[in-house]
């Protein structure tokens, strides 16, 4: 017996494609046991019962393979298997990443939001996991998308918030838990093929509206639309939210006479206020709710017939060529006398209760009628009583898919009552339409006829009745799955009712029963009870025609249009609608950071966040920023002696790193406040000075970013919002304060700085007047530079504009060429021009209640702080990260101090990393390859807000820069904000060490969410 | 692959990928299959003529991005439509729903429903309000020649009592180049125009008189153009159109006229003179409302 277990990180495949794959190794011959899943807690527990050994780190996010094999050739066979299956899986992915989403720039959206704004969808399709489920939905409906929620297990106060938010919006949510729909001729989730018609319908059960559909089909008639609700839409809880909204879209629709309201039991008080709705409405509804003394809904299927005037069919059937019995006939005698009903569709297993009970008493289920014996899902056992059960009960459906889309279950235990004694007829449902399994009946077939032959191995005769819901379009085809099923020995009927009565009838030995007119039972049910239900109502003018005034289309107008859809989940819903040919964009969905959900949640439903992070957006893109002074701290931020400020979030002596440190020293001997560099550190240590993070002053400074009273800084001005930053001057590469480097040579530097290149340079502002920074910045775009580690064409654009104004000071010409020959020596003069630019766009945005938008990303060398624009002056901090790059001469990576400097701010403008596709070149400093510059910067566009118009990318079209960094975004992606950035050396003193690729650390996200969510205010009626 | 759905068929060698037909397309897409020429051929659409020597309906395979006329076949994704590597003047072959070349075949999976433009009676204010917003979008000058005066002209009759309209409308049919010539553009906007502000009223008289003095001359223009016309008298039209003429109807709201004048945008920027003649048509169906005073309807009579 051999084993594999392997960890492939951050893998992620949905799980109805992992589960495909599992079944389809574990069928390799001599294959024991394949296990393809994420590595959850619970799978990794079942794993670990299974005797695999699995490595201690492996995580929700990576994909654990577990294979068992009888020898080690046949684990090889089934690894080659295992790989060829994910190859398609991953081939699915990158063909739905080369429709059309892929157009827009190469990275696969990761968000409904990101699918939305490249496709013109109307709707979207959500299957994620169901804690995830309601996210994606918040993010389609904030995205102007009506929502098809697939996922179950969403709370029932979610689906509420959901309903209404998506009203809000004149869009509508089906669902939780909905599993069909059809609109203008479009199935989306589980839905039959049917042909345009008149009839429309609203649904709270999934495979009740397809045995309605398909039903009115072989009748003739066709659906205009078909609009799912979710099961529970119609309690009182949820008081028909989404059925008014399907109502009155239907009335709207110029191609809907008649309505069919197709549901499980409702409340008695949501479905008066329908009725009344469809009144006024002047719209004719037929019920066909499914309860005790109800009529079944084939009965309903007829009643509509009857209302709209076209004649009711016989239902088509297929009799058994077997020997068993002939429907109609006299059935053979069956050894048992028990029914067992193995179901995958909900209410067909609950119509055939409420059909069956009235001759057969209580019937024990999974999903009882009330006051009928409930049994545990998984307690399939063999017994003397009927039994019906829906297997495609939420508590079967846990960890696998849908029986619906993988039959095993279903067709071992069919297998099973082949041998159980007590059975004296079997009842199956079959539900054919897009979205089911693609080929079911020839195993359905297989597996009744092992059942079959081994109740005759026992001497019992076994009749098998199918219900079979589908129409002849149907990708399968109805009547080749009934012929099949036929040919193993079952009886096929189109109505479950019909099926159910051939069943009772093969249990009675009498042929079976019509039903006789349903009375009213217990007048829980308005007066369509007696007579199942139509209410018709006169139409309003002769025609039906477009109202006079006309108001916003119904739904966004989701029932004109032909849908595009965006789909997050199961790719087998996208390659259905792809059979069907409708455009499709597939999100390319993860889950997000765990332990985040519920912030997220709450952050998500805030009702300010949408307009609060759009004003944020809108004022971050519109600052201006102008150099309109240099001069000393001391005089520009009022910085008194002892008075340092530093890089990234708040610091203490205690915890800071090398090069932190160093540059404290340097600028206590530039500030002559100590002679030596021990001196330096003993005073720093000491209570007499006190460190605040540059941001703290309206600041930025890249690296160390230390400054002191004495150092020139760069004022720049925002016009439009009326705010200033600052930041130093640059002074060059190699061995500087800002790499934490203060040998003799680097305090000279910094004298000269003080005496000449400040004022020098402050004369030639103060001669030129303002300086258009910003111009700089669109600019540098255009000439292949990014912003953080290319700033070579601002600083020659700088020099440029400066010239004349240096040339004219009557000063020595000596000083006044050294400055011309510093400033232009030193490809990096304009960093720090670009970050307070990139500040002042920032603060533009910052503090405005409710938005997400990430206002500072900063590392002091120790830890990285981000500031959120919603939780004013707070950080939120994580440990900073030891950039990947490339090394100057003879360093390595273990010379590296984990990521310092402010001058994430170009990041966190849209500058830098996230417009590396605009400067191809920087790879050669930073590490990776062009491809990944192009990639970056297209994936940067996954997590911010927008795009900001002022800088575009010259390579993507001239697309604006990927703007607004949405803490939210991150969070749901996984993907972190990508920096470019220098590197220093480890210990005090060395300067820098290389340039590379670092992120932020994502708990930082994590605790600002947290954060931002404590501040949502209480909603009304919480 | 034992799961894998029906994407495609395969067929004759090629995969036949899924699209989805408008309930306006062409009757030969679904006949017996027969030589079709392909007319034109884009990135985002190809027109397809039918070759059989019969002067039928053109039809036209509109990926997402391109133009959505009301009888196109829609194909969901690019790479759908360029697999047929279609070349113009080239042949492929058309019908039973399928549309085949030697490289790939398309076969109609569904029926999509056209959007209609709204017929319902257009408030006084409303039309006022429409025809301002109108205004920024509307061709100055010449650049579309005749087109403008035989436009005046046809409005003229149409707004006198018993004028024929048989003269006006042959003016106008077929007149300028391109596959949609202008002169049936703004026969488009006009009807279209007509029915989005009148129903049960003089404007709706006045389209069915409009419409049934086309037919005659219908064989004047290109088959592209002749189908549009088609389409437009029954209400149909591309996207951009329909959201104009639906947003007249909206209720007034105090950006409303700025909403109108962004809604003329796209419609503008439609061809090379379309989007311009389209306008103006609207333009002339919008004061003819205005104007009219209850006169008697043409009657169908005065029709030729």
């Amino acid at each position: 017996m051999s084993d594999f277990v392997e960890i492939r990180r951050s893998t992620y495949h949905d799980s109805v494609a992992l589960m495909q794959v599992s079944q389809q190794v574990r069928a390799t011959p001599g294959v024991q046991e394949a296990q393809v899943g994420m590595g959850t807690e619970l799978n990794l527990g079942l794993l670990r019962e299974a005797g695999f050994a699995l490595p201690p780190e492996v995580g929700a996010n990576d994909l654990v393979v577990a294979l068992r094999a009888e020898d080690a050739q046949t684990l090889d066979a089934a690894r080659a298997r295992l790989e060829s299956l994910l190859a398609g899986l991953h081939e699915r992915a990158v063909r739905a990443g080369d429709g059309q989403g892929a157009s827009a720039g190469g990275a696969a959206p990761r968000t409904i939001g990101s699918a939305a704004r490249r496709s013109h969808a109307s709707i979207a399709l959500v299957s994620t996991p169901g804690e995830h489920a309601v996210l994606d939905a918040l993010d389609a409906i904030g995205s102007g998308l009506s929502v098809l929620l697939f996922s179950d297990n969403v709370p029932v106060a979610d689906e509420i918030r959901l309903k209404d938010a998506a009203a809000a919006r004149n869009l509508i949510v089906m669902g939780p838990d909905c599993g069909s729909a059809v609109v203008n001729g479009v199935a989306l989730g589980f839905a039959n093929v049917t042909r345009p018609g008149r009839i429309g319908i609203v649904a709270a059960s999934g495979t009740g509206a397809q045995q309605v559909m398909s039903l009115l089909d072989l009748a003739g008639e066709g659906i205009s639309h078909c609009l799912g609700l979710g099961g529970r839409d119609l309690s009182a809880e949820v008081g028909g939210r989404a059925a008014r909204q399907a109502l009155a879209a239907l009335a709207a629709d110029p191609a809907t006479e008649h309505v069919v309201i197709v549901s499980k039991p409702a409340d008695p008080g949501v479905v008066a206020a329908l009725d009344r709705l469809a009144d006024d409405l002047g719209l004719p509804v037929t019920w066909a709710t499914l309860g005790r003394g109800r009529p079944d809904l084939t009965a309903a299927v007829e009643t509509t017939l009857r209302a709209v005037g076209a004649p009711v069919p016989t239902w088509p059937s297929w009799p058994s060529p077997g020997h068993d019995a002939a429907p109609g006939g006299a059935p053979a005698p069956a050894r048992g006398s028990a029914l067992r009903g193995l179901f995958c569709g909900g209410t067909l297993a609950e119509e055939a209760l409420v059909v069956a009970e009235p001759v057969l008493g209580p019937i024990a289920s999974n999903v009882p009628l009330e006051g009928s014996p409930r049994v545990g899902a998984r307690d399939l056992g063999t017994g003397p009583d009927h039994l019906v059960l829906d297997l495609g009960d939420d508590e079967l459906t846990a960890g696998r898919a849908h029986p619906m889309i993988d039959p095993a279950l279903r067709l071992e235990l069919i297998r099973a009552v082949g041998e159980d004694a007590h059975v004296g007829v079997l009842l199956v449902d079959l539900v054919l339409g897009h979205g089911a399994h693609p080929d079911p009946a020839d195993e359905l077939a297989e597996a009744l006829r092992t059942a079959r032959s081994a109740a005759r191995a026992r001497g019992a005769a076994l009749p098998v009745v199918v219900s079979l819901v589908g129409t002849e379009a149907d990708p399968q085809g109805l009547g080749a799955c009934a012929r099949v099923l036929a040919e193993a020995g079952a009886e096929v009927f189109t109505s479950n009712a019909a099926a159910v009565r051939a069943a009772l009838a093969h249990l009675s030995g009498r042929p079976p029963q019509t039903p006789a007119p349903v009375e009213a039972a217990d007048g829980g049910m308005p007066d369509q009870v007696a007579d199942p239900g139509v209410r018709p109502a006169p139409r309003p003018g002769p025609e039906p025609a477009t109202p006079p005034t006309a108001t916003p289309a119904p739904l966004g107008g989701l029932l004109a249009a032909d849908p595009e859809v965006v789909t997050a989940g199961a790719g087998l819903l996208a390659d259905a609608l792809r059979a069907q040919a409708v455009p499709v964009t597939e999100v390319d969905w993860r889950p997000p950071w765990p332990g985040v959900g519920a912030a997220l949640a709450k952050v998500l439903a805030d009702p300010r966040r949408e307009a609060a992070n759009a004003l944020a957006l809108a004022r971050m893109t519109a600052a201006q920023a102008e150099l309109v002074r240099i001069a000393p701290a001391s005089e520009v931020l009022g910085l008194a002696p002892g008075e340092f400020l530093h890089s990234g979030p708040p610091l203490t002596w205690e915890r800071a790193s090398g090069p932190m440190r160093g540059a404290l020293v340097g600028a206590a001997l530039v500030e002559g406040l100590a002679g030596t560099p021990e001196e330096a550190e003993e005073l720093l240590a000491g209570p007499g000075v006190s460190l605040a993070p540059c941001h703290s002053r309206g600041a930025v400074g890249p690296m160390a970013g230390v400054v002191s009273p004495s150092m020139w800084m760069f004022e720049l001005h925002d016009p439009v919002h009326g705010t200033r930053a600052y930041c130093s001057l640059n002074e060059g590469l190699g061995k500087v304060l800002r790499y934490g480097a203060y040998g003799p040579e680097v305090i000279a530097r910094l004298e000269w700085m003080r005496d000449v290149l400040g004022p020098v340079l402050a004369e030639a502002v103060r001669r030129h007047g303002p300086v258009d920074v910003k111009a700089y910045l669109s600019q540098m775009l255009q000439m292949g530079d990014e912003g953080h580690n290319r700033n070579r064409s601002a600083t020659l654009m700088f020099l440029r504009d400066l010239l004349p104004h240096l040339v004219g000071q009557d000063r020595d010409r000596a000083d006044l060429a050294e400055v011309c020959r510093f400033v232009g020596g030193n490809d990096h003069f304009a960093l720090n021009l670009v970050m307070p630019a990139c500040k002042l766009a920032m603060a533009a945005a910052a503090d405005i209640p409710g938005s997400s938008l990430v206002v500072t990303m900063a590392r002091n060398g120790t830890d990285f702080g981000i500031q959120l624009s919603g939780t004013g002056d707070a950080w939120f901090t994580g440990p900073a990260q030891v950039p990947e790059g490339l090394f100057l001469g003879s360093y390595g990576p273990e010379d590296a101090n984990p990521d310092i400097g402010d001058s994430a701010i170009t990041e966190t403008a849209g500058m830098g990393g996230f417009v590396m596709a605009a400067a191809p070149a920087i790879v050669r400093l930073v590490g990776g390859d062009v491809d990944f510059a192009l990639s970056t910067t297209t994936s940067m566009y996954e997590i911010t807000l927008g795009e900001n118009p002022a800088l575009q990318v010259p390579i993507l079209e001239f697309r604006g820069a990927p703007a607004g960094i949405d803490a939210v975004a991150v969070a749901r992606t996984g993907l972190l904000p990508q920096i470019n950035t220098g590197m220093a050396g480890r210990i005090a003193g060395t300067g820098q060490v290389g340039a590379g690729l670092v992120q932020p650390p994502a708990e930082a996200f994590v605790a600002a969410l947290q954060a931002l969510a404590e501040r949502v205010p209480p909603t009304t009626g919480e | 692959m034992p799961t894998t759905l029906r994407l495609g068929m395969r067929h004759a060698g090629v995969t036949a990928r899924p699209v989805a037909a408008s309930a306006l397309a062409p009757t030969w897409l679904h006949g017996a299959s027969g030589p079709a020429t392909v007319l034109a051929v884009g990135e985002s659409a190809a027109y397809l003529g039918d070759g059989s020597g019969h002067r039928r309906e053109v039809l036209a395979l509109v990926t997402p991005a391109g133009l959505l006329l009301p009888g196109a076949v829609r194909v969901a994704a690019p790479a759908d439509l360029h697999a047929l590597r279609l070349i113009p003047g080239a042949e492929a072959r058309v019908g039973e729903g399928q549309v085949r070349t030697a490289t790939g075949a398309l076969v109609v999976r569904r029926t999509w429903r056209p959007r209609r433009a709204p017929a319902a009676p257009l408030p006084r204010h409303a039309a006022c309000r429409a025809q301002e917003a109108l205004a920024p979008s509307l061709p100055l000058g010449a650049p579309l020649g005749p087109v403008a005066d035989r436009g005046e002209a046809l409005a003229a009759a149409l707004g006198r009592e018993g004028a024929g309209l048989a003269g006006p409308v042959a003016a106008l049919v077929g007149l300028g180049p391109g596959l949609t010539p202008a002169g049936d553009d703004l026969l488009c906007g006009l009807l279209l125009g007509l029915r989005a502000t009148g129903q049960q009223a003089r404007q709706t008289a006045l389209a069915a008189a409009l419409a049934a003095a086309l037919v005659p001359h219908l064989h004047r223009t290109t088959a592209l153009s002749a189908t549009l016309l088609v389409h437009a008298a029954g209400g149909h039209a591309v996207p951009a159109v329909l959201d104009l003429l639906e947003a007249w109807h909206r209720p007034g709201a105090p950006a409303a006229q700025a909403v109108l004048e962004v809604a003329a945008v796209p419609v503008a920027r439609l061809g090379h003179t379309s989007g311009a003649a389209l306008l103006l048509g609207l333009h002339l169906a919008l004061r003819l409302g205005l104007e009219a005073p209850a006169t008697p309807l043409p009657t169908p009579d005065a029709v030729g």
